[in-house]
């Protein structure tokens, strides 16, 4: 061996056994019927399964014949997405109305399951649905798994028609789930294939619009009106970096990236839910790409987790912000 | 506990497994709890570690180690030859930490995250690295998945270039080709060290 082999073998070695015995976590081999292929005790659930399918279908189909006797119009209403225009705030409408000035529109983070529960009930049920979806990222809000989004795109009827409205979502998110209701301005997201990048933020006293933070969405889901998912954000001026997104963490942990800007206090917070919240820290940084970091903070959220960290204080309360999934 | 049990019998085995030639005395194939119970003492540290060097991050590692032992049971009375086990195993491992990979992937502006950047773990192990060590393990870091993954088997675990390109899925051209780009990339981060 050269030199580089032997550099390379020896470092491989030597960031390997950092790791000892001792230092995993105890943990028990897998054991026990579990874990086992077993096909037959498949048969049963599966047979249930068939059945409750056949027995739905025909429901459907009876119900449907007798809706067309009545010559009601289809059940699902036609939904047009329109992109809010640059740096202009969607309007509300009749078919696309914001939810955070809605009273009768139920709260984002709550409604997807609800409202599938209270719609029509002669869908298909969810069971027939197969599940081939890889999300491959952390799925933030508003649906907290594929079946939920499902759920709403097969379910739904149409309510909440700005689940197919990518600046809505991204503008509703940060509203109605953050709850930065200062951020009243959307720009027009722009899409690649990675799915839609929507800038949200607010003016200034100039009238001149300014971006709080990039949100990046994608589509629960193959299908053309499968609802938009907030996934993350595009950092710039203020990142978050650690723990890595999409890892699992346990409290306490640290919560770190990158900041350029001066004056600023960052405000860090962690969001299981619309109502399960708290902020674990605010650290006072500034300076050209600094890195701030929180030191490791306890949490007691559960599941897929909204790291958030926000800064303002010149013009208004929260000017940038920067959001990560983690899940426990 | 329920211990599943096929019928038959089968004779006990025994395999050399990886870097550290430690034999297995692998069980009765129909006894799937022993077998990967063994399998789980002899291996977890080295898959853990292996992992590790993979996604550089400790709890990750455990888990995807965890969830390969377990597919490992559930596949234990298909698997053909039982000497594979260990392999399989690996497999499994590669996978795992592929999909973690895949999941971080929204760290979108950073492709080729900064060493310190990772993860807390990563960077706080990397830290009682000798400075010579760190290096190279940031340069890895830094190389796509797949050469990533072709140096780890090669300098680590000490497979043979077949042996890669089994574990892998993958020609033997396309682990040469890896293992040369690799390890080029890592020189030329070293200051082209050779």
């Amino acid at each position: 061996m050269n030199t580089i082999d032997d550099r390379i073998t020896a470092a491989l070695r030597a960031r390997a056994e950092l790791l000892t015995e001792a230092e995993l976590s105890p943990a028990a081999p897998p054991a026990g019927r579990w874990a086992q292929p077993s096909r037959g005790r498949w048969t049963a659930p599966l047979l249930a399964a068939a059945i409750v399918g056949v027995a739905a279908v025909a429901t459907v189909t009876a119900v449907q014949m007798s809706r067309s006797d009545h010559a009601h119009p289809a059940i699902r209403p036609t939904v047009s997405v329109h992109p809010s225009p640059s740096g202009v705030a969607p309007t509300p409408s009749a078919s696309n109305p914001a939810p955070s000035q809605s009273a009768t529109q139920p709260a984002p983070s709550q409604s997807p399951s609800q409202t599938a529960n209270t719609s029509q009930s002669a869908t298909p049920p969810p069971s027939s649905v197969t599940p081939p979806f890889v999300m491959g990222y952390e799925p933030l809000w508003p649906f907290g798994s594929y079946t939920e989004a499902e759920q709403w795109r097969t379910k739904a009827g149409g309510s909440q028609p700005w689940h197919l409205d990518a600046a809505q979502t991204a503008l509703n998110f940060t509203r109605s789930y953050l709850g930065f209701t200062e951020l009243d301005q959307v720009a027009e997201p722009r899409m690649d294939e990675q799915g839609a990048h929507v800038g949200v933020g607010y003016r200034d006293p100039n009238g001149q619009l300014r971006i709080a933070a990039v949100l990046h969405l994608i589509r629960y889901g193959d299908s053309k009106d499968s609802p938009w998912e907030v996934v993350g954000s595009d950092d710039t001026t203020l990142s978050l970096e650690k723990p890595a997104y999409g890892s699992r963490v346990s409290s306490p942990m640290t919560i770190g990236g990158h900041i350029t800007g001066v004056d600023e206090n960052i405000v860090v917070s962690v969001l299981a839910s619309q109502t399960d919240r708290s902020t674990v820290a605010q650290i006072p940084a500034g300076g050209d790409r600094s890195a701030w970091t929180t030191g490791p903070v306890s949490f007691a959220q559960r599941g897929t987790l909204t790291l958030v960290a926000s800064t303002g204080g010149h013009l208004q309360q929260v000017e940038r912000f920067a959001i990560h999934g983690v899940h426990t | 506990m329920e211990v599943v049990r096929e019928p038959g019998t089968v004779a006990m085995r025994t395999t050399m497994v990886r870097n550290k030639d430690v034999p297995v005395q692998l069980s009765p194939v129909n006894d799937a709890d022993s077998a990967v119970a063994a399998l789980f003492q002899s291996h977890r540290l080295a898959m853990v570690r292996l992992a590790v060097l993979l996604v550089d991050d400790v709890e990750t590692s455990e888990d995807v180690v965890q969830e390969a032992f377990a597919a490992l049971h559930r596949r234990w009375p298909m698997l053909a030859d039982r000497e594979a086990a260990v392999s399989y195993l690996r497999s499994c491992v590669l996978n795992g930490s592929r999909s973690v990979l895949r999941r971080r992937r929204t760290v979108r502006r950073n492709p080729h995250p900064d060493a310190d950047t990772l993860t807390v773990e990563g960077a706080d192990g990397r830290l009682m690295l000798a400075e010579e060590h760190r290096e190279v393990i940031a340069a890895l870091q830094r190389l796509p998945r797949r050469q990533r993954e072709v140096i780890v088997l090669r300098y680590w675990s000490e497979l043979s270039e077949a042996q890669v390109a089994a574990a892998l899925g993958i020609s033997l051209g396309a682990v040469k080709s890896n293992a040369f780009h690799g390890r080029q990339a890592i020189a030329a981060a070293l200051g082209g060290a050779e």
